[in-house]
């Protein structure tokens, strides 16, 4: 099928050095794809090579790169691992002083101990005085954090991503100016009401926000430009409204709050992916997820009964194409499903997984709070319907229910 | 290359002499060609001082592969009206397979291809034959690296020694 021969065969440049010939404008992209470590050490290659690293618009340091095999992560107690940290240190301390660019273009810096954070501190406000687009900063953190005012009021950065292992508390700025940011992603980090609004006036083309971990104090999520909320793993313990006009994707995932959840208007909505484990309080979401094109909707049994008291906001979903719906036992639990069917007049594919079953097979559990005599159907035809997990019986018995929903079904799948 | 008659036809033409009729839409996944097209459209044979015919030859296939990719992947979603997640995932994994096997060059062939796709601006190739050589460094020691590329060591054991001593910093061992 290939020309083999062609390739792997007799060839004049066997043996020669192509690549020290290609220009710098070819050798400094190959060097950017590297760690940094690895990008330097190439400049006792040959003399050619003597110098190309420092043009690399890329630093990608991270101090696992120079820990020994037995050091861990956090406090660096053994001397040799100090002196791991320290060999760090001096590396990127080195290539800052070295490189002679004077433009950076990334800077990705993950720091595990907590011995380097004053020096990972200066660091970020040394580089942001480059002009950066991108900054990726893991560092091991576990107070008060104060980080550079030249970090945010960086007018390059497009991308930037915080992740603080140890909970900082960040002291938020006077002010927050960086009027090229895209793409904001936080980790482990306190997020206040101070702070959200902070950055949502100081980030006019914020169209990115993935919170991972975070300690969410925040209570009001208003943003007109966003276009992507991520929120994972975080926890908060007050009410919450996100009012987010622009928002064409969210995504929320293990969300454990005290109190309530309140999506509002969310026209722009397109695709939610919501995954509700364990919940145990009041949501108003549903009314804002009504312009979705494809919805993703699982949780635990005792987040979706919830949910259901959300029904009567629920408005139509005259868009819903895709809707995916998982974990909990719908053949018992139909309420929720009943509700987007007979509000999802153009919905096209149903995916329904099903979760753990609450009674033993054999004894099914009839449809009985089904209305058997209704026979008006909202819903005329639906192209594939999937169904999965549950047990030998489960996924029968969703089938009846379903079919006095769906006048037609195009594909019927059981895997 | 059974195409329509109503296709326009492009000439490419290599260093070397040799001619490569392709279609338009081929030659306009060169930035370079696309670019000259848009200026003068009546240009129907484009010669390329800076490509031999081996790696026009590989370049054209390279375009070629990903132009019919492109348009399987369209005429998909017109027929379903929406592309399916399952079925795109798995085009963009024999795609990547594709390429992968693509790349099964020697160096030397990989730094001509580089040239030729930072030449007629090819992003994609560009960014494939990049990476490609990134890791055939990664992971390596200087003299690994040396032989894999056939680089001659012109440093004289002292400066070397210089280049070492004025950046202790980059070559601290972690042991």
């Amino acid at each position: 099928m290939k020309e083999g021969t062609k390739r792997g065969g007799e060839k004049v440049g066997i043996g020669i050095d192509r690549i020290s010939s290609l220009s710098d404008d070819i050798l400094i992209p190959i060097l950017s794809l590297l760690s940094t470590k690895e990008a330097v050490q190439t400049c006792i290659l040959s003399k050619r090579w003597s110098n190309v690293w420092a043009y690399v618009p890329v630093l990608k340091v991270a101090e696992y790169e120079f820990r020994t095999s037995k050091s861990n992560h956090g406090v660096y107690r053994d001397q040799s691992q100090i002196d791991c940290m320290d060999k760090f240190v001096r590396f990127v301390n080195g290539v800052l002083q070295n490189r002679k660019s004077l433009h950076l273009d990334t800077f990705n810096c993950f720091c595990s101990s907590i011995n380097t954070q004053n020096h990972s501190l200066e660091w970020l406000g040394r580089v942001a005085a480059l002009m950066p687009k991108v900054i990726v900063f893991y560092g091991n953190i576990p107070e008060r954090l104060d980080l550079a005012e030249s970090l945010f009021s960086c007018a390059s950065l497009q991308k930037l991503k915080l992740d603080f292992s140890g909970f900082a508390k960040i002291t938020i700025p006077e002010s927050i100016y960086l009027p090229s940011l895209k793409v904001l992603e936080l980790a482990h980090i306190e997020l206040s009401d101070d702070l959200v609004k902070k950055l949502f006036s100081g980030c006019p083309t914020l169209e990115s926000l993935v919170l991972c971990s975070c300690a969410l104090t925040v209570c009001d999520l208003t943003s007109d430009v966003l276009k992507m909320l991520s929120i994972g793993y975080c926890w908060k313990t007050d009410k919450m409204r996100i009012s987010c006009p622009g928002l064409v994707s969210l995504s929320i995932d293990y969300f454990s709050t005290k109190e309530e959840i309140l999506l509002q208007n969310m026209a722009s909505l397109a695709t939610a992916d919501i995954i509700l484990h364990n919940y145990s309080h009041d949501l108003s979401i549903l009314s804002g997820l009504s312009n979705a094109t494809t919805l993703k909707l699982h949780g635990s049994l005792n987040s979706i009964v919830r949910l259901v008291k959300d029904i009567p906001n629920c408005r139509t979903f005259n868009n819903l194409k895709m809707l995916e719906i998982g974990e909990w036992d719908m053949t018992t639990n139909f309420e929720l499903v009943a509700c987007f069917l007979d509000n999802s007049p153009n919905l096209q594919n149903l995916n329904l997984q099903l979760g753990r079953c609450d009674h033993t097979p054999g004894q099914p559990s009839g449809p009985s709070q089904v209305d058997m005599r209704d026979v008006s159907f909202k819903l005329e035809y639906v192209e594939c319907v999937k169904i999965s997990g549950g047990n030998k019986v489960q996924p029968n018995i969703l089938v009846n229910i379903l079919r006095r929903h769906i006048k037609t079904i195009g594909h019927l799948l059981i895997l | 290359m059974a195409r329509s008659s109503t296709e326009n036809m492009i000439t490419l033409m290599s260093s070397d002499g040799e001619e490569f009729m392709v279609t338009e839409k081929v030659a306009r996944e060169c930035t370079t060609i696309r670019n000259m097209l848009e200026d003068d459209c009546v240009i129907t044979n484009i010669p390329l001082p800076n490509v031999t015919s081996d790696i026009l030859s590989m370049v054209i296939e390279y375009c070629m592969e990903h132009v019919a990719a492109a348009e399987k992947a369209a005429a998909e979603t017109a027929e379903k009206g929406s592309s399916s997640a399952p079925a795109a995932a798995k085009a963009n994994k024999d795609l990547e397979e594709w390429d992968k096997a693509f790349m099964n060059v020697d160096v030397y062939t990989l730094c001509d291809l580089i040239l030729a796709a930072n030449y007629l601006n090819v992003s994609g190739l560009l960014d494939l034959t990049i990476q490609t050589a990134a890791n055939l460094i990664k992971g390596k020691s200087p003299e690994q690296i040396r032989k894999t590329f056939h680089i001659q060591n012109d440093l004289s054991l002292e400066e070397e020694e210089k280049i070492r001593s004025q950046t202790p910093w980059a070559f601290e061992k972690s042991e």
